[in-house]
């Protein structure tokens, strides 16, 4: 009786929808929930400070985990997160490019070509220039079109970068993938 | 007489310690801020707040550190913390990560190892000593009596002990079956921590800082030490690791002179008259202090002595032997 | 200037840019007119680049040719000491009819040779037709470089890898290129053929003391196989800014008046003073005041005490070269008056009266592209309190100063205020229509189809997106203007004032230009002490001027043999490499841009491309902070070494003993000129073209030194 209003609580808390990503080299959405100690920890030793977390509008299950909005703010890969996670809610990584490409999946990028100038006859490649795994994660073709590739970690840099209003590249985080 | 000097001396050290793990807690966003600022080479970017935070941490951290980078030896809060290479947790953490995921990392709970074992050693002493919570409710006692002062009805109220296990198995079970992690969020040392950060290095407080305030405000209006007494899942955890403690405060009788004051300062309401301290004791070592006769001090065992009865020095003592005492005067004139 | 004040000395930012390819075209067809248009890119069988990081700094048009490569494969050669994106991006589309040509210095004799192999292996693709009946000096061409210029003679002039046998694919290529258009005419030079050779170049190309050299040898090379002026063929320059063009039409040059003639033209002189509306002797004065050396000249001759005042409008003073010791010492002593549009401008810090200025998207008018359109440019936003228009300040300034001089200031500026209080461009605009009347350059048309269809000038150029010059007639103008210059391509222009092409006699004027090593050293040290030594100016050395120019020398000869030594111990006398000046893609020439945000974050800082051996050998790692040092100054940057370097961005990659950094972040680092170590112009040499006037800042001589 007990459990029913706290089910509840935890399926109003999935339905956020706000778009974020989790640090690099996080387990994925329903194990990080139940490793993450909420300590802060990788907010702190962030030197980017792309890490935020979580208050209680987003309910309790999400309240005080971290998040990167990578338009706000895109996380540089510096790996230094998951140095320090306690728990392993954030994979350590290795700062090296195979690694990374390897074990961190935050999410994938993708363009929306009505938006992006360079699909609308200008020329840009903002993204593509940057991205920190140039032509591994995206590759720039005719007009300097951005083309995502299958090894895009989701860092988000691109989305930052973007120059169009709203941007033309964004990325989908891995925890709302399908399957 | 050194060794009593030196008790007495040990709740003012207690709060110097407090106080350290509190500014550290306040120190250590500000030194996040700073290192974003050398990362991101940048000084001349810096709006004039900025570039003030920069250089006063800069005055700070220089002597100690030869690059910035190196600052990231201290990162955490008391919940958990990264200390050169080490880690180490609050063991409620634990506790608390493995019923929500049911499962056991032997690598992050080793993290809490050192505290498991001082614990077991020397009890609730985090409570005491380490928890910036405890800082803030101290004072806030202070407080309350201030206001009693002034006319101010204070706290009352007493309750069971026993509440705060019944929270801690409560909040472990609800945590096993639902998969959310609540400990962490009603729990006032993780609490204080994560919103000094939030405050300094994030856009402000959340809802947890309300929560706190009402606990202060529930200490002075309900119950004195209200929550570490009655409902802190840590402080309950802490207690029972420190059922059979090693280290433990006991009354020497024999100079005991019954005036009570120890039993009247103890914020956890325990009985040093009684001989009773118990699992909850947390080692302030208020009573150590306020002692006239210096009868009490730590030893090294795992109980608490049964009751001795009355202080020897005490009006109840002597009233009830005076011949006995005379006895011994008279011998030890004579001999 | 001209009609009022009677003064010679005017130049505009064309003169660093591209008058190489005015004077080119000057010399060789006669007239400053790019024959083609953009639509030639489509029909072309190959297209060439010559010191043009096209992908960088024109990308629309880059990736039109990409585009075009992409649909028909056709081949493309892209020439420049880098390996640039251009180069790359070509090659990602097809690596097999790409070619990179890394030469250094040694284009005339590149193109020399590639008309010496055309001569001897593709003679069927050479238009003895066209040369023979509308080519002025070809003999001399062609006996010239047959006897001179063989692939194998030119080795020692091409200052990179560059073996014969590349230089025969490339002609190869050429003359497949050129067959294609035959095959197209059916076998005629003439005739609906189109297609064939592009020659497109850029400023890497332009910049140097003999750029209008090269330029001709383009011409020369495209006139010789009837590539020219013909739908899909042609010498092609790319226009800098966008408006160097509107600065060449107006005449905004020492020696020019509008609409390409010169002032010792007595004709053309009389037809300005009538619509100018100023009395003919003041053009005569500005004809008869000599201002040598252009731009250059102007600064030497401030230093001399010649020029006491200057006035800058639209333009600043940081893209000019030789900064520390010519410059800035210059406009020391004159009397500065400042048109400018934000408060840390580098002209600001030297002007005596600054007035702020309106910008683009802040004021109506219009500007001229490559292929000779003018288009227009529409008000979008208002400029803030105070600031005006540069053409309404100048307007009134012009005012002013006609009626000190006793000159009827009503009739010569008869333009009247609008509501809003600013002038009306689009009356000015008329103004110089109607002026153009009878030259080369005829936009009557336009005024024409006001009249008949009650379209304003400005609504036309809206509607057909810009209107190509000339425009002669009421037909032409409702077209869109003339689409492609010479041989009789200009359909119904029937008074047109010339025939084949603009030159006196109707003919391709081809001059043999030379390079020559033989005396180089002797030559350049004399060069080099041009910016060290007090009261050494080059105006007082035309004759230098124009040996060097002849012998297609470089301002600088680095100590070749101080490389490969650590930075530490080469002397501080000594400048081991290479240093060229260009631009990056991420910001715009002068890096107004580098508050941006997103720019910033792009591109930084200063940086300097070095190959990886060289770094090596000096000691230095990527991301290293150097100091690059020339005779004349320095500048700081962080080391960029090859393709993988951390320092954004990597993407071009320099040969041995070259190095490389963008000019337009100098005013990025610091307002302050104290401060300011990216001020790239200041290590670059004065030493200028005798004709084009322009400088070459592509090739200086430098050593680096660690921060």
């Amino acid at each position: 009786m007990l459990l029913v209003p706290l089910r509840a609580a935890h399926a109003v808390s999935q339905k956020i929808t706000r778009r974020y990503l989790r640090p690099p080299g996080s387990l994925k959405e329903v194990d990080f929930l139940t490793a993450c100690i909420r300590c802060g920890q990788c907010g702190e030793v962030c030197p980017n400070r792309c890490i935020e977390y979580f208050g209680f509008d987003e309910g309790v299950s999400m309240k005080d985990t971290p998040y990167i909005v990578p338009r706000v703010k895109a996380c540089i890969l510096c790996m230094k997160c998951g140095d320090i996670c306690p728990t392993g809610a954030i994979q350590p990584v290795q700062r090296l490019a195979e690694h990374i490409i390897a074990n961190v999946d935050m999410g994938k990028a993708r363009v929306d070509e009505n938006l992006c100038l360079s699909f609308q006859g200008k020329t840009c490649g903002v993204c593509y220039r940057a991205c920190p795994l140039p032509d591994i994660a995206i590759r720039v073709g005719m007009l300097e079109q951005p083309h995502v590739l299958d090894q895009c970690v989701g860092c988000g840099l691109c989305e930052r970068s973007c120059i169009q209003l709203p941007q033309a590249i964004k990325v989908i985080p891995a925890h709302t993938r399908l399957g | 007489m050194m060794k009593y000097l030196f008790m007495r001396q040990l709740n003012k050290q207690r709060l110097c310690c407090l106080s350290l793990v509190f500014l550290l807690l306040i120190y250590l966003p500000f030194a996040s801020i700073y290192q974003n600022y050398t990362a991101a080479h940048a000084y001349d970017l810096l709006n004039s707040e900025e570039k003030f935070l920069y250089d006063v941490m800069q005055t700070l951290t220089e002597p100690l550190v030869n690059d910035p980078v190196q600052l990231d030896a201290l990162k955490g809060t008391t919940w958990s913390a990264r200390i050169g290479a080490y880690k180490i947790s609050d063991p409620l953490a634990v506790v608390s990560q493995s019923s929500a995921s049911k499962s056991w990392d032997t690598s992050f709970a080793l993290t809490a190892l050192v505290p498991l074992l001082v614990s077991l050693l020397a009890g609730r002493i985090f409570c005491g000593w380490i928890c910036p919570a405890t800082l803030l409710y101290e004072l806030n006692t202070n407080f309350a009596l201030f206001l009693n002062k002034l006319g101010v009805p204070i706290h009352r109220w007493d309750f069971d002990r026993r509440l705060k296990y019944a929270v801690l198995i409560l909040g472990t079970l609800v945590t096993m079956l639902s998969g959310l992690m609540i400990l962490p969020a009603i729990y006032p040392p993780a609490i204080v921590g994560r919103e000094i950060y939030y405050v300094i290095a994030l856009d402000g407080f959340s809802i947890s800082t309300i929560f706190f305030v009402l606990t202060l405000m529930a200490d002075t209006f309900v119950a004195k030490r209200g929550f570490c007494r009655y409902l802190c899942p840590g402080g309950a955890l802490y207690s029972l690791l420190g059922r059979y403690r090693l280290l433990r405060i006991q009354r020497k009788v024999s100079i005991c002179n019954d005036c009570q004051r120890c039993d009247s300062i103890c914020e956890f309401g325990l009985h040093p008259m009684s001989d009773q301290f118990g699992q909850e004791c947390n080692n302030c070592t208020a009573c150590i202090a306020t002692c006239p006769a210096n009868s009490l001090q730590f030893h090294w065992t795992p109980v608490d002595q049964p009751y001795q009865g009355p202080g020897h020095q005490g009006r109840q003592y002597i009233a009830a032997n005076t011949e006995l005492i005379a006895t011994d005067a008279r011998r030890s004139c004579s001999g | 200037m001209k009609g009022v004040l009677g003064s010679n000395t005017i130049e505009a930012n064309a003169r660093m840019c591209m008058t190489s390819a005015v004077t080119g075209y000057f010399s060789s067809l006669g007239s400053d007119t790019p024959p083609l248009a953009y639509e030639d890119i489509e029909l072309a069988d190959m297209i060439m680049h010559f010191g043009h990081n096209a992908r960088e700094s024109h990308p629309i048009v880059y990736w039109r040719c990409a585009d075009h490569k992409k649909k028909n494969d056709i081949t493309t050669v892209v020439v420049d000491p880098r390996s640039t994106g251009t180069t790359q991006g070509y090659s990602d589309i097809n690596a097999d009819n790409n070619f990179h040509v890394p030469t250094l210095n040694g284009d005339i004799s590149f193109l020399n040779a590639l008309a010496h192999v055309l001569l001897k292996e593709h003679d069927d693709v050479v238009d003895w037709e066209l040369v023979k009946a509308h080519v002025d000096g070809w003999e001399n061409y062609v006996s010239g470089v047959l006897n001179k210029y063989s692939p194998e003679q030119v080795q020692d002039r091409m200052g990179g890898d560059v073996p014969p046998e590349l230089i025969r694919q490339v002609a190869s290529q050429f003359a497949d290129a050129t067959r294609k258009r035959l095959q197209r005419s059916k076998g005629s030079q003439s005739g609906d053929g189109h297609g064939g050779v592009i020659v497109m170049w850029g400023i890497g190309f332009n910049q140097h003391l003999h750029g209008q050299h090269n330029v001709i040898s383009i011409i020369n090379l495209l006139a010789l196989t009837g590539n020219l002026a013909k739908p899909g063929c042609g010498p092609f320059s790319m226009t800098g800014q966008p408006n160097a063009m509107g600065e060449r039409f107006t005449g905004g040059l020492t020696g020019r008046l509008p609409f390409n003639q010169p002032l010792s033209n007595e004709t053309h002189r009389a037809h300005m003073a009538k619509h100018w509306r100023v009395p003919e002797e003041n053009l005569i004065k500005a004809m008869n005041s000599p201002n040598p050396g252009y731009a250059v000249g102007m600064h030497e001759r401030a230093l001399k005490g010649e020029v006491k005042a200057m006035f800058w409008v639209y333009a600043t003073h940081i893209d000019l070269p030789d900064q520390y010791n010519l410059i800035r010492p210059a406009l020391l002593k004159t009397f500065n008056v400042v048109q400018e549009i934000y408060r840390h401008a580098p002209n600001n810090l030297y002007a005596d009266v600054i007035f702020p200025a309106a910008t683009w998207g802040e004021v109506e008018g219009v500007y001229i592209s490559s292929e000779r359109r003018i288009n227009i440019n529409q008000k979008a936003a208002q400029a803030p309190q105070g600031c005006r228009p540069d053409m309404d300040m100048v307007i009134d300034k012009g005012k002013e100063i006609a009626h000190l001089l006793g000159l009827d200031a009503d009739a010569i500026f008869p333009y009247q205020r609008k509501e809003d209080g600013s002038y009306d461009a689009q009356e000015v605009f008329r103004d110089v229509i109607r002026a153009s009347e009878g030259t080369d350059t005829d936009l009557t048309g336009i005024l024409e189809v006001e009249k008949i269809d009650n379209i304003a000038p400005y609504e036309q150029l809206a509607r057909l997106r810009g209107i190509q010059w000339p425009a002669p007639t009421y037909g032409i103008a409702r077209k869109g203007g003339i689409k492609r210059r010479f041989m009789l391509q200009e359909e119904d222009w029937s008074n047109r004032p010339y025939g084949y092409f603009r030159t006196q006699d109707g003919k391709v004027h081809m001059n043999l230009c030379h390079q020559d090593y033989s005396d180089r050293e002797a030559v350049t040290k004399k060069l080099m002490a041009f910016g060290q030594e007090e009261g050494l100016y080059t105006i007082d050395h035309l004759d230098l001027m124009k040996e060097a120019r002849d012998k297609g020398l470089t301002p600088d000869l680095p100590d070749e043999s101080f490389r490969g030594r650590k930075w530490q111990d080469v002397p501080k006398d000594k400048y081991p490499y290479w240093m060229g000046l260009g631009v990056v893609y991420e910001h715009f020439h002068t890096a107004k841009s580098n508050r941006s945000p997103t720019t910033r974050r792009l591109v930084p800082e200063m940086y300097v491309e070095m190959h990886e051996e060289d770094a090596r050998d000096l000691g230095i790692k990527d991301g290293e902070k150097v100091r690059v040092v020339s005779r004349r100054g320095s500048l700081e940057a962080r080391a960029q070494v090859g393709l993988n370097s951390l320092v954004k961005p990597a993407r071009n990659s320099v040969p041995r003993g070259y190095m490389f950094g963008p000019w337009n972040l100098s005013v990025a680092d610091s307002a302050d000129p104290k401060k300011n170590k990216w001020l790239a112009n200041g290590i670059s040499s004065r030493i200028w073209d005798p004709v084009s006037g322009q400088v070459d800042f592509k090739k200086l001589a430098c050593r680096i030194e660690k921060v």
